[in-house]
């Protein structure tokens, strides 16, 4: 594929990438090795997809990376590995860590990737109405969440 | 609650990867990464010949660990006090005849029961009265150095072990002789150069065990360099040899001197061989079979003397021990079938030496023969007699008669019958009797158990001479137990005295 176009596609997506994988490895030099990955497939491979469906191909390789390499190092979801365990920086990733994995993935390519509901979908493998209502009940579980532990009640 | 989240995925870190730091040279195959399938395989196999040869060791370990706790078990040892490390070196020690393990001497006679002199205010007991020797008998007899009397001829079969020098080399020539009565059956030379410490009658032929001069090395300037090995021979009962072996002591290849002192042969021709070191104590109790074979060895420990007489019985053996010091008590000890000391009892009083002169397992009891002379408070190397060399002094008597000396002699002697538990060796009774020492022990077929008590018949007294002081013959009297009765018969053997 052409490297001006990948080029341009890196820099306008490789953080939303990144934190995604992050959100996922918990690590960061594993999130900087599936961003490395994608588009090292992408340039080799080109968009193996329809036309409007980059973004959600782009993600989904890089998803299926994601768990190619906690396969590969043995982590496991649901906790955060010690390199971001204490950074303030990743206070993103504590706040949803209460949510199902799937779940954490829908609002992550939501918040962080910007990507729509279909897209979401895309990803996934689930349908684009599914991935909404999966989204917007997991904004709910976390509002009730921290409503309870702030003893408050949204009116 | 989706702004927060906005915020704080605003926060989250960028990539510091660059497009241009992005590797996109594609790979050549020779440097393509193997499949991931077989990197799973591969790394599924070394874990599992990790883990498989890591449960191999903990496994055989553990395996180890319980063989050795059976064979303490079975031998009666006690593992208490001791590491799991510990009880497998002390096992493995064991097993492989190395005997190196400075632990395992302690293991073996630690639970040793030990019993330090014994109390008769407690144990019924029962005086033989016997008549002393008349003044004729005690006049008679004399001197036995000047021949006056002749050893007591032998009966049955019995096998003797006799030295000729030849005239000419100068060499000894050992022969051993058996004999019916006063009958030559035969008489074999044993090739070699020997030194026959012990001949043993076996139900099928002879045991002769000693030293064997396994090799001259030369002569280094005038003196002869030779080198002998403990050996022992059985012969048959037409003085064949059945074989012929060197003896190791501690079983293994490496040779330490060591001596086969007491023998019991069974009705199958097999053996039972109770061994001391040569120049030690160390004990080990070794079954033979007829042909020679070892068929079994305990695990040899420090006995705390010489081995005295022996017996065997269902559940172990008894061992007598004389002391290192003469005047030490005498000690029997109870071993177990395994040949582990179990009980160690000292015989002794606060008033009396106690000397041992036989023992024999017979009718479910322990027998032992023993005499008795008055305790002083300070050992002398002549204890024994010191209250009739007192006498003698204070009555400034050098030329005393025997029939003067003999009942000074007499009273000092008690000879004792123990008749102990077997599985303590604490006597139950006793009989006594007055101016004897012990003799043999022996018992019938029947369960007719015969005590031979030597009494004293005549002494004389010889301070010149440098081996002994008193000198003397004994009547032998052989006494028959049967049921509650004893029968006393004064037999025609005569036995020398000399202290």
């Amino acid at each position: 594929m052409d490297k001006i176009i990948v080029g341009s596609w890196y820099e306008q997506h490789k953080n939303g990438i990144y934190r995604y994988a992050l959100s996922i490895t918990k690590d960061p030099y594993l999130a900087e090795d599936v961003l490395h990955d994608a588009f090292v497939k992408l340039m080799s491979k080109g968009f193996q997809c329809a036309p409007g469906k980059e973004l959600s191909w782009l993600y989904r390789i890089a998803r299926n990376l994601c768990y190619d390499q906690l396969r590969r190092n043995k982590r496991e979801q649901g906790y955060l590995a010690p390199p971001i365990a204490n950074d303030t920086r990743f206070a993103y990733i504590e706040l949803i860590s209460g949510l199902s994995p799937t779940d954490r993935e829908i609002v992550t390519l939501k918040i962080v990737g910007g990507l729509s509901h279909a897209e979401i979908g895309a990803v996934l493998g689930i349908s684009h109405r599914a991935a909404q209502k999966r989204y917007e009940r997991a904004i709910n579980s976390l509002k009730e969440k921290e409503e309870k532990a702030n003893g408050t009640k949204a009116i | 609650m989706e702004q927060k989240l906005f915020d704080a995925a605003a926060k989250l870190p960028e990539t510091a990867l660059v497009f241009e730091d992005i590797d996109y040279t594609p790979k050549l195959s020779k440097t393509r990464k193997l499949p991931r399938v077989f990197w799973t395989v591969a790394a599924c196999l070394l874990l599992t010949l990790t883990i498989g040869f890591g449960s191999f060791a903990i496994i055989a370990e553990a395996q180890e660990y319980q063989d050795a706790l059976a064979f303490f078990a079975e031998y009666g040892l006690s593992t208490e006090g001791l590491t799991r490390e510990e009880i497998k070196a002390i096992y493995r020690d064991i097993t492989a005849e190395t005997f190196e393990n400075p632990k395992t001497a302690t293991v073996i006679t630690n639970q040793t029961q030990t019993i330090d002199g014994l109390d008769f205010g407690q144990i019924n007991g029962f005086e033989i009265v016997q008549e002393g020797p008349t003044l004729e008998q005690m006049g008679a007899l004399g001197n036995p150095d000047n021949g006056n009397w002749e050893a007591t001829p032998k009966t049955g079969i019995h096998y003797a072990h006799s030295i000729t020098i030849d005239e000419q080399t100068q060499q000894p020539h050992n022969y051993v002789e058996m004999y019916d009565g006063e009958l030559l059956l035969w008489k074999v030379l044993l090739d070699g150069d020997w030194r026959v410490s012990g001949v043993f009658p076996l139900v099928d032929g002879v045991l002769v065990t000693g030293e064997y001069c396994i090799d001259n090395i030369g002569i280094n300037g005038y003196q002869l360099q030779e080198i002998w090995h403990a050996w022992f021979i059985k012969l048959g009962t037409t003085g064949q040899v059945v074989f012929s072996k060197p003896f190791y002591h501690y079983g293994g290849e490496a040779y330490r001197a060591g001596n086969i002192v007491q023998v019991i042969g069974n009705d199958d021709g097999s053996l039972v061989a109770f061994c001391q070191e040569e120049d030690g104590y160390s004990f080990v109790i070794r079954h033979y079979s007829a042909a020679g074979m070892k068929t079994y060895s305990s695990i040899p420990f420090h006995l705390n003397g010489e081995i005295g007489s022996v017996s065997t019985w269902e559940k172990g053996y008894v061992v007598h021990v004389n002391p290192a010091s003469k005047y030490n008590a005498p000690s029997v000890m109870l071993l177990n079938e395994r040949g582990i000391p179990m009980r160690n009892i000292t015989y002794n009083t606060p008033t009396e030496h106690y000397f041992f002169t036989d023992m024999l397992v017979a009718n479910g009891k322990l027998y032992i023969s023993a005499y008795t002379t008055p305790k002083k408070q300070v050992a002398e190397p002549r204890e024994e007699i010191k209250g009739i060399l007192d006498d003698l002094n204070e009555n400034n008597t050098q030329n005393i008669s025997s029939t003067d000396l003999t009942p000074i002699v007499r009273d000092n002697y008690t000879a004792m019958l123990l008749v102990c538990n077997l599985e303590t060796g604490i006597p139950e009774g006793f009989y006594s009797i007055d101016g004897s020492l012990g003799g043999k022990l022996s018992c019938t077929p029947q369960g007719v158990l015969y005590w031979d008590v030597e009494s004293i018949t005549s002494t004389f007294y010889s301070p010149a001479t440098s081996s002994f002081t008193i000198g003397g013959t004994c009547t032998v009297y052989r006494y028959a137990f049967i049921g509650q009765k004893i029968v006393q018969e004064k037999t025609n053997e005569i036995t020398i005295y000399r202290r």
